[in-house]
C-alpha cells in the first residue's frame, strides 16, 4: 500500500508516463543476470524523474512515506545486477531522462554530463563537434554511460581506464533533498569544476561511489586527447603456470608507463568464449577441463594466457617502447604478436564481448571481482585457488584480468544457465563459496553485485561497516536511498 | 569558440538514447543492435530474414538467453514497435559489426 500511494504521487511530480507501477510492465526491470531468485531483488516501481528538482521532490515524498529508491542510470549493470534492487519493493530511481550533455571543454578537455547520457551519445557529440577526443569505456559501452560506470568505480581499456580517477566534481542531492557540489563546485561562478578534482578540504567524491549516501545527477570527467600514435599488441604464455613469471614481466612495464593501459590478461577459455560456444568444446559433466580448453586454444595458435595491451603517444615513443616490451616478452618465455586489432583500446565502441554472454546460451552471469597484488605469486595462487573451488561446483574457469603497476582486477566471470535451476544453484554457491575462499586467503574485492553484498562487506572489516552505517545514519537515516548497497544500512 | 560550442550543445540533444529521443529505427539499430547483429558481430543475423515483428518487440522487452532486454525507458512501446517492423523489412545487413 505504502509503495503504491508514492507512485501515485509520484506521478504527480514526474508525470503519469513516467512511473511504472503494472507488474507486467515492471518484469523487465526484475531481469537478473545474477544467480538468485527474481522476486528477492524485483522493484516495486520505477520513477524516472527529468529534473534536478523532481529528484529533490521524489527523494523528499519517498522520505515522508517510508518508501526507499534505487537509482540507476541507464540500468544496465550487467552481470552484478542489472536494474534489479538489493532487497525487493525498492523503487527504480530511473535517471535515463536525464541526459543532457552540459559542457564540454575543448581546452581542457572535460566534459560535465548528466547521469543518463551514454558512452555513445557522448562520442557521438564529441565527433559531432570535430574534437578529437576519446572517451574510455566499459564492456557494454554503447548501451551504458559515464555515471553509472564511474559510481561502481568500473573501468576501461585506454590510458583513462580507470574511470573514478578521471572523474571531476559531482552534483549530489541528499536523502533531504540538499544539493551538494564536490570539489571546487561549491565556489559561486566556479570556473574550474571540472579542472581540480580535490576542492578544499576532505575529498568527498569517494563516498558517493559505491554507496547510498546520495543521488548523483552530474558529473565531470575527462576526455583523453587522441594520441599521435598507438600499437596493440596480443602477448601469449602457453602454459598455465606462466602465471607468476608474466605478471612480474608486466608489473614492471606498467609500473613505468612503457605499456600505457590496464589492457586485459585472458585465460584460454575466455579467449575462446569470443570464439566459439561451450558446446563446441565440451559436453561433458562438471567443469570445462583445462586440458580441453588448452588443446582447443592451441589449435587457434593461443595459449593459456592471453595478454592485450596498447602502447601509446609520439610515434618515437611507441618505437621505443615496443622493442622494449619485445625484449621484455622474449626473456619471459611469451610470445609476441603485433597489431592485434582491439577496439576498445583505442577509443572505438564495440559490443565485442558480448559474446561471452552467449556461451553456454542461457542468459547467466556473475562477475567475481578479487583484487590481486601484482606479485606473481599472488596471481598464480589466485588462479589456483579459484579453479579448485569451481571445479568442485562443477563452473567453467575464465578471468579476464586488468593490470595495473599494483593491482590487478582479477574479474572473473561465472556463466551458466538461468533457466537451469540446478546450474543457478551451483553457481550462487559458488560464487559464496569464491567469496570465502578469497577472504580466508587475506584477499579483498574491487566491487560485487546485488545479493553478495553483505557477505563482501563483512570481508572488509566490521569497522568499515559500521563507519559507513554512522555515515548513512547523519546523511540519509530513514533509509530512503537504496538501503543494502555495499552492505550499508542506517 | 564558447559561444559556438554551447549553441552545438543546444542544438543537439537529438542524439540521445532514450525513449522519445531516438531519431527513429536507423538510429537504433546503429547504436544498439547493429553492434551485435550486423555482419560478424556476437548475436545473430536478424535484418533480411523476416521476422515477427511481435517476436522482435517480445525479445527485445524480454531478454533472451545471450542478449540482455532493454527497458520502456531506453526504447518505448511505440518506438519498439517502429523498430520491430524496420528490422523485419529490412533487406540483409550488409554492415559489419563494430
Amino acid at each position: 500500500m505504502t509503495t503504491e500511494r508514492f507512485l501515485a504521487a509520484a506521478a504527480g511530480i514526474v508525470g503519469r508516463d513516467h512511473v511504472i507501477a503494472d507488474p507486467a510492465d515492471l518484469a523487465p526491470y526484475a531481469r537478473l543476470m545474477l544467480p538468485l531468485p527474481e522476486a528477492d531483488h524485483a522493484p516495486g516501481g520505477v520513477v524516472s524523474p527529468a529534473s534536478v528538482a523532481e529528484v529533490q521532490a521524489l527523494l523528499r515524498l519517498a522520505g515522508e512515506q517510508g518508501v526507499s529508491l534505487w537509482p540507476t542510470s541507464t540500468g544496465r549493470n550487467f552481470g552484478y545486477g542489472t536494474s534489479a534492487v538489493a532487497t525487493a519493493g525498492q523503487v527504480v530511481l530511473e535517471l535515463r531522462r536525464m541526459n543532457r550533455i552540459l559542457d564540454v571543454d575543448p581546452v581542457l578537455c572535460t566534459a560535465l554530463i548528466e547521469p543518463g547520457v551514454t558512452y555513445q551519445q557522448l562520442q557521438d557529440h564529441l565527433r559531432g563537434l570535430n574534437l578529437d577526443l576519446w572517451i574510455d569505456f566499459p564492456a557494454p559501452g554503447p548501451l551504458v554511460g559515464p555515471v553509472g560506470n564511474t559510481l561502481e568505480r568500473g573501468g576501461g581499456t585506454t590510458p583513462y581506464g580507470d574511470h573514478f580517477a578521471n572523474s571531476c566534481g559531482m552534483e549530489v542531492v541528499l536523502a533531504d533533498g540538499t544539493l551538494l557540489r564536490t570539489g571546487m563546485g561549491g565556489v559561486k561562478d566556479t570556473t574550474s569544476w571540472q579542472a581540480f578534482r580535490y576542492g578544499y578540504g576532505p575529498f568527498l567524491d569517494g563516498i558517493f561511489t559505491q554507496s547510498n549516501f546520495g543521488v548523483v545527477t552530474k558529473m565531470g570527467l575527462w576526455l583523453m586527447p587522441a594520441p599521435e600514435a598507438h600499437r596493440s599488441g596480443m602477448a601469449v604464455w602457453q602454459e598455465p603456470g606462466d602465471i607468476a613469471k608474466l605478471i612480474d614481466t608486466l608489473r614492471p612495464l606498467r609500473l613505468d608507463g612503457t605499456i600505457g593501459n590496464f589492457g586485459t590478461l585472458a585465460d584460454s577459455t575466455i579467449t575462446l568464449s569470443g570464439m566459439m560456444k561451450r558446446r563446441d568444446l565440451y559436453d561433458g559433466p562438471g567443469a570445462l577441463p583445462l586440458a580441453v580448453s588448452l588443446a582447443a586454444a592451441r589449435a587457434k595458435g593461443l595459449g593459456a594466457w592471453q595478454y592485450f595491451f596498447s602502447v601509446y603517444g609520439r610515434p618515437d615513443r611507441i618505437a621505443s617502447d615496443w622493442a622494449a616490451i619485445e625484449r621484455a616478452m622474449k626473456a619471459s618465455g611469451g610470445t609476441l604478436v603485433a597489431d592485434v586489432p582491439d577496439p576498445m583500446q583505442v577509443g572505438e565502441l564495440s559490443l565485442r564481448t558480448f559474446s561471452i554472454l552467449d556461451w553456454v546460451g542461457g542468459h547467466g552471469l556473475a562477475w567475481f571481482s578479487p583484487v590481486t597484488p601484482m606479485r606473481g605469486a599472488d596471481a598464480a595462487r589466485q588462479m589456483t585457488l579459484a579453479r579448485g573451488i569451481m571445479d568442485v561446483h562443477g563452473v567453467d574457469f575464465m578471468t579476464g584480468m586488468t593490470l595495473n603497476g599494483r593491482e590487478g582486477l582479477n574479474v572473473m566471470p561465472l556463466v551458466y544457465d538461468r533457466g537451469d535451476a540446478d546450474s543457478t544453484a551451483r553457481h550462487r554457491a559458488c560464487f559464496e563459496a569464491l567469496i570465502a575462499g578469497f577472504a580466508a586467503a587475506g584477499y579483498g574485492f574491487y566491487r560485487t553485485g546485488i545479493g553478495f553484498m553483505d557477505q563482501v562487506a563483512r570481508v572488509h572489516g566490521q569497522a568499515q561497516i559500521e563507519v559507513n552505517r554512522r555515515i548513512k545514519r547523519a546523511l540519509d537515516p530513514g533509509n530512503v536511498i537504496a538501503p543494502g548497497k555495499s552492505g550499508i544500512r542506517a | 569558440m564558447r559561444a559556438f560550442l554551447l549553441l552545438a550543445l543546444l542544438a543537439a540533444p537529438a542524439s540521445a538514447q532514450s525513449a522519445g529521443q531516438w531519431r527513429g529505427p536507423a538510429h537504433i539499430w546503429a547504436a544498439s543492435c547493429g553492434y551485435c547483429h550486423d555482419v560478424g558481430g556476437p548475436g545473430p543475423a536478424l535484418k533480411g530474414r523476416r521476422l515477427n515483428p511481435a517476436l522482435i518487440a517480445a525479445v527485445v522487452r524480454n531478454g533472451v538467453p545471450g542478449m540482455p532486454n532493454f527497458h520502456a525507458a531506453e526504447i518505448d512501446d511505440r518506438e519498439l514497435a517502429t523498430l520491430a517492423k524496420y528490422v523485419s523489412a529490412a533487406p540483409a545487413s550488409t554492415a559489419k559489426a563494430k
